[in-house]
């Protein structure tokens, strides 16, 4: 039996062809991190899958913001403990 | 009226150009007005593009469709791609627009002559769309006889339903099939409608849609030696939760 | 005069008056028996057309008994007037049919494309090796019988059986591609090789054994696709009868092989030859013989009421629909000859939601410590059996409840759907003889081996259950009861990740029916605990499969930062190691790449952490570059380089010259048809074709001065060695500059990427290792 509605997979893959003419013209460095970024899409197919939104494009821009999410949060930890260590090294 | 050709700079499978909404909401006006007609568009797999096209523009306007599809070629993120390019809540389309799916000829007989008709008029709606209804006639476990009977009762059906002021669009996909009997189902099709589309691609990559025929069909002879009527046609379903 | 046997039914098929019975008494006597039975299908017509149907009758040249009688509908639950009629000569009953279905359409017709001896055992209630009292006149008729076993019984006895196998001699190449059969019959504990010259003294000597032995079952490999096809015809053109059949006035039961599309797939079956008396079963065409033996066989032809010789052949789908049609046959449904209620209008909306299957998370690339997999036990099914998940029952007409999540789908309260009816007796069988596996493990190897065959056939039914919900050729299915079930298996999942995220657990994968959760020092008990509390709150047993030692989940081959679902392997602490889509899994894997990597995981079964693995990380690279070494020493057998693929055309359709195409070609020269969807087995000699066009060679044709193409096997093998090793930073690229001298690693596959050093989301893998 058929599916009718696409894997979230695809629907990614069909995206990120959309937007095909926006990569090309961007700088080399700049499609890795465009790359990057659909890709975190891709780690969070599940949650993008329950939630079938219509505007799939929607829920992808939601991982993509988790995913930048996690990111500041893990430089704002280093940067903390960095600052901390630099800062207990000066007043040692 | 023959609706005017369309040029269109890329091909449908994006997201429709302007004229080609346009053009569309030409084809639409056309099919709607007066209501109560069988349309034929043929030609490759972007029939379903336009059909989808012309069915958001429908939408749009406020109408409720029925789409019977035989070869799982509806496309959702179509429709609602078309939403969000109109600035209007997909859900607004999306909620109008109502399918069944047949993936055997038994089904899609049923759908089309007893669940189509019914539902029309639970939704006091007047436009269906039915997609590659003979994809499923091609399947070599279902008889040839049977297969010709079943697409002689579908066409009587459609034929009923426009006298009751349903306008039916059929997209159906160009195929040569195997064994070379069935592709003569199509020319079985083409006899029954009031107009048949061809929608045509040239070294350009434009489209342009065609109009091919334009008559009334003739009466749907049984074909010789066959017994095409149905005996007691009851639903099983109509007793089902719809 | 009349005897009572205490036996077994052993085979039944029709004859002109009836059925002819088979049974085996508990000495191994064999008596033929005939049964009274008049076979009947059911017509709904319009009240002209019943009139017409009585003068059809009439006019037919078989014997026929129209009568009007009431029977049920299974959707509407309602009583229809529908006439009955009765074929007389069961061998005619198709035909019957057939005579009908040019004057009434396909809607009309009801449990007219059963088979007889189906409709046979479906209406007295027997089943295949069923053991009772028989009773039998003076004139070999079946009078009566008090059937002492139940085909729903986990215990059961079978009668003697004798075997005779019949091979064809070389088992090297199948024997599709031979000339000439060799064949060789075992029996007995002795086997004889039947190497005359002359064909009539083959088939006499065939005879002769068949007449000594008297075999209850005919064993063979390619029996349907070659042997006795074959013999048949030697047997035809020499004018020597065989002794095949045991019933001489019966004639052999065949049908052709086909092949068709299903799935997105072309599928090919082979035709099948079954004897009258004896059981014929192929090794090669059963699918069930093949996952669980004649143990399985039984069982399910026992539950099915499918005769042994069609039970070992049909596709497990029919298994399964056989139960369905044996209830509606028992509780007066009407059973239609083809499905045919379509999906109901649905919003667009509501399609988006409902058109999808179970859950699937992506896992965290790399390796992974504290990690236990738990798994939904027969999930499918049992969603089906404890949500009254059936055709009929999802959003019936007189029930309105928002039973089915995210669809709001009613699930009827009136009445038990006949999917739930038939499926709950399998779900406690098979839940029963998995428990007795697990006893007789180690302590009795009969046994665990008999009972084991028995759960693992039960499996395949079930597994088919699920996709056979909602298979258009399911004779009842629809759309909605399959969308149901997913919809329900999504919240299963979610539910269960819920609970354990409260526990403080973290789910790292899931797919469908399992979870894989990580917590640091958790014991066996705490997993089942919260085994026990999701099976609570969802309904459905779940169970620990094991803690993992370490489990590694691979990089997807196309993009090496991300993973992809079902891939996976690792060691639990109970000792087992459990791998999924991995190289050493995979059927197209050739079987040196296979061993290669499977030496691989077996050097890491003592690792206990990642630490551990990453140790043993240069002993890898040594399995890795042996074995590199050995392909380009040329000295690797081609045998072990065999690749398997599905063909999906015929030879002449093919328009490129694609390996497959080639390879297809060839055999077709060689004479031997191939239809599409059979698979071909070839060795690569030049991929690029540069240097030997013919780029591979058929298993049949090829010879060892043939060679085969050592780069290509060489990148397969470091793949497979990338697969287990690029967490820690071997890429293909670098296994190539570590195992291969300096001017053959220049060039770069184009599809190789160099991997990222800085990914910009910080990928989960860097912080595990």
């Amino acid at each position: 039996m058929g599916r009718t509605v696409p894997t979230f997979t695809n629907i990614i893959d069909s995206e990120v062809a959309g937007w095909s003419k926006f990569r090309r013209g961007l700088q080399l460095e700049d499609q890795e991190i465009f790359d990057e970024v659909f890709r975190a899409a891709k780690r969070h197919l599940a949650t993008n899958f329950y939630a079938m939104r219509a505007i799939p494009f929607e829920s992808i821009i939601m991982s993509i913001i988790i995913e930048q999410g996690k990111a500041i949060k893990e430089l704002r930890r280093r940067l903390v403990q960095a600052n901390a260590l630099a800062a207990h090294e000066e007043h040692a | 009226m023959s609706p005017p050709a369309i040029q269109t700079r890329q091909p449908f499978s994006s997201v429709p150009a302007a004229d080609t909404v346009q053009s569309s909401e030409n084809l639409v006006h056309a099919f709607t007005n007066p209501p109560g007609k069988v349309y034929l568009l043929h030609g490759d797999h972007t029939v379903f593009t336009l059909s989808l096209t012309m069915a958001s523009v429908a939408l749009t306007k406020g109408t409720t469709i029925a789409v019977v599809d035989g070869g799982n070629r509806f496309n959702v993120h179509l429709i609602s791609r078309f939403a969000r390019e109109h600035r209007i809540d997909p859900a607004k389309l999306l909620d109008r627009i109502f399918i069944s799916r047949g993936f055997t000829c038994y089904q899609m007989e049923q759908a089309l002559t007893r669940r189509l008709p019914a539902f029309l008029a639970s939704k006091g709606s007047t436009t269906a769309m039915i997609f590659n209804p003979l994809e499923t006639l091609y399947d070599e476990q279902a008889p040839l006889r049977e297969v010709r009977q079943i697409l002689c009762r579908v066409l009587a059906a459609l034929q009923e339903m426009k006298q009751r002021g349903t306008s039916v669009l059929i997209a159906s996909v160009d195929q040569t099939v195997w064994p070379e009997e069935r592709n003569a189902l199509f020319q079985t099709l083409t006899s029954s409608m009031d107009r048949v589309y061809r929608l045509e691609q040239d070294d350009h990559q434009h489209y342009s849609i065609q109009l091919e025929r334009h008559s009334s069909p003739s009466s749907i002879l049984p074909l010789k030696g066959e017994s095409t009527h149905g005996t007691h046609r009851t639903d099983i379903h109509k007793y089902h939760r719809q | 005069m009349k005897t009572v046997l205490s036996g077994w039914l052993f085979d039944v098929y029709p004859s002109t008056n009836g059925m002819v019975v088979w049974l085996i008494d508990s000495e191994g006597r064999k008596h033929r028996c005939t049964a009274p039975f008049v076979p009947s299908l059911f017509l709904h017509l319009s009240p002209q057309d019943v009139r017409r149907a009585h003068t059809l009758a009439a006019r037919c040249d078989t014997p026929l008994t129209v009568t009007t009688t009431t029977r049920k509908e299974l959707y509407s639950d309602d009583a229809w007037d529908v006439v009955q009629v009765f074929v007389h000569n069961p061998t005619r009953f198709s035909s019957v049919v057939r005579f009908f279905e040019q004057f009434f359409p396909h809607f009309a017709f009801f449990d007219s494309d059963l088979l007889v001896p189906q409709l046979f055992l479906y209406e007295t209630n027997l089943f295949p090796l069923a053991y009772g009292d028989y009773e039998i006149d003076q004139h070999h008729r079946l009078i009566a019988w008090t059937i002492n076993d139940d085909n729903e019984s986990m215990e059961y006895s079978l009668p003697p059986l004798s075997t005779l196998w019949l091979k064809n001699g070389n088992n090297f190449v199948p024997p599709k591609y031979r000339k000439h059969l060799q064949l060789e019959v075992s029996y007995d504990g002795r086997t004889y090789s039947l190497e005359q010259e002359n064909p009539r003294d083959v088939l006499e000597t065939l005879n002769r054994h068949l007449h000594r032995c008297d075999p209850d079952i005919v064993l063979t490999e390619y029996g349907d696709s070659i042997i006795l096809p074959h013999l048949t015809a030697l047997s035809a053109r020499h004018n020597v009868p065989l002794l095949l059949n045991r019933d001489e006035n019966t004639p052999y039961f065949r049908t052709r092989e086909s092949s068709f599309f299903q799935y997105g797939k072309i599928v090919h079956k082979d035709g099948a030859f079954e004897l009258a008396g004896r059981w014929h079963l192929d090794e090669q065409n059963s699918f069930t013989f093949g996952e669980a033996d004649l143990d399985g066989v039984f069982e399910l032809a026992r539950l099915t009421q499918i005769p042994v010789q069609r039970q070992a052949r049909v596709s497990i789908g029919t298994s399964m629909s056989s139960l369905q049609l044996s209830w509606a046959h028992r509780h007066q449904y009407l059973i239609p000859s083809k499905k045919r209620e379509p999906e109901d209008f649905k919003s667009a909306s509501t399609l988006l939601l409902a058109d999808r299957g179970g859950l699937i998370f992506n896992p965290p690339l790399g390796y992974h410590e504290e990690v236990a997999e738990l798994d939904f036990v027969s999930m499918y099914p049992t969603i089906m059996v404890e949500k009254n998940v059936s055709p009929e029952t999802v959003n019936c007409r007189c029930c309105s409840n928002a039973a089915v999540p995210e669809l709001g789908y009613t699930i009827c309260e009136r009445r038990e759907g006949i999917v739930p009816a038939t499926l709950r007796s399998v779900v406690q069988k098979r839940a029963h003889y998995k428990k007795l596996k697990r006893y007789y493990k180690g302590k009795d190897d009969a046994l665990f081996r008999k009972y084991d065959r028995r759960q693992n056939a039960l499996k395949w039914m079930l597994v088919s259950c699920f996709g056979y919900l909602g298979y258009k050729n399911a004779r009842f299915g629809k759309i909605e009861a399959h969308e149901s079930v997913n919809a329900f298996s999504r919240d299963a999942i979610l539910t269960a990740k819920e609970l354990a995220e409260r526990r403080g657990f973290r789910m790292l994968h899931a797919i469908i029916d399992c979870v894989w959760l990580k917590k640091p020092d958790t014991s066996e008990q705490e997993y089942e605990e919260l085994c026990r509390a999701i099976a609570d709150r969802t309904g459905i047993d779940i169970s620990l499969e094991g803690i993992y030692n370490w489990i590694l989940f691979p990089a997807s081959k196309q993009d090496p930062l991300i993973t992809t679902a079902n891939r996976y392997a690792g060691w639990y602490r109970h000792g087992d190691f459990k791998v999924r889509g991995l190289e050493t899994r995979r059927r197209d894997t050739p079987p040196f790449i296979k061993t290669m990597q499977k030496a691989m995981f077996d050097r890491m079964a003592p690792a206990r952490t990642i630490t551990d693995v990453e140790a043993l990380v240069p002993s890898l690279l040594d399995i890795g570059r042996n074995a590199v070494a050995m392909l380009r020493s040329g000295k690797v057998n081609p045998m072990e380089l065999v690749m398997r693929r599905h063909i999906t055309k015929e030879a002449n359709e093919y328009a490129n010259r694609s390996v497959s195409a080639v390879v297809a070609t060839l055999i077709e020269e060689m004479g031997v048809h191939l239809a599409a969807g059979e698979t071909i087995e070839f060795i690569l000699i030049d991929q690029s074709g540069k240097k030997k066009p013919e780029k591979a060679k058929p298993l049949a044709l090829y010879a060892f001065e043939d060679g085969y193409d050592i780069d290509y096997y060489t990148e397969l093998t470091l793949k497979a060695v990338e697969s287990l090793l690029s967490p820690f930073g071997y890429t293909v690229d670098r296994l190539k500059a570590l195992f291969l001298p300096p001017p053959l690693k220049s060039r770069t596959s184009p599809k190789s990427r160099p991997v990222q050093t800085e990914p910009l989301f910080s990928a989960p893998h860097q912080q595990s290792l």
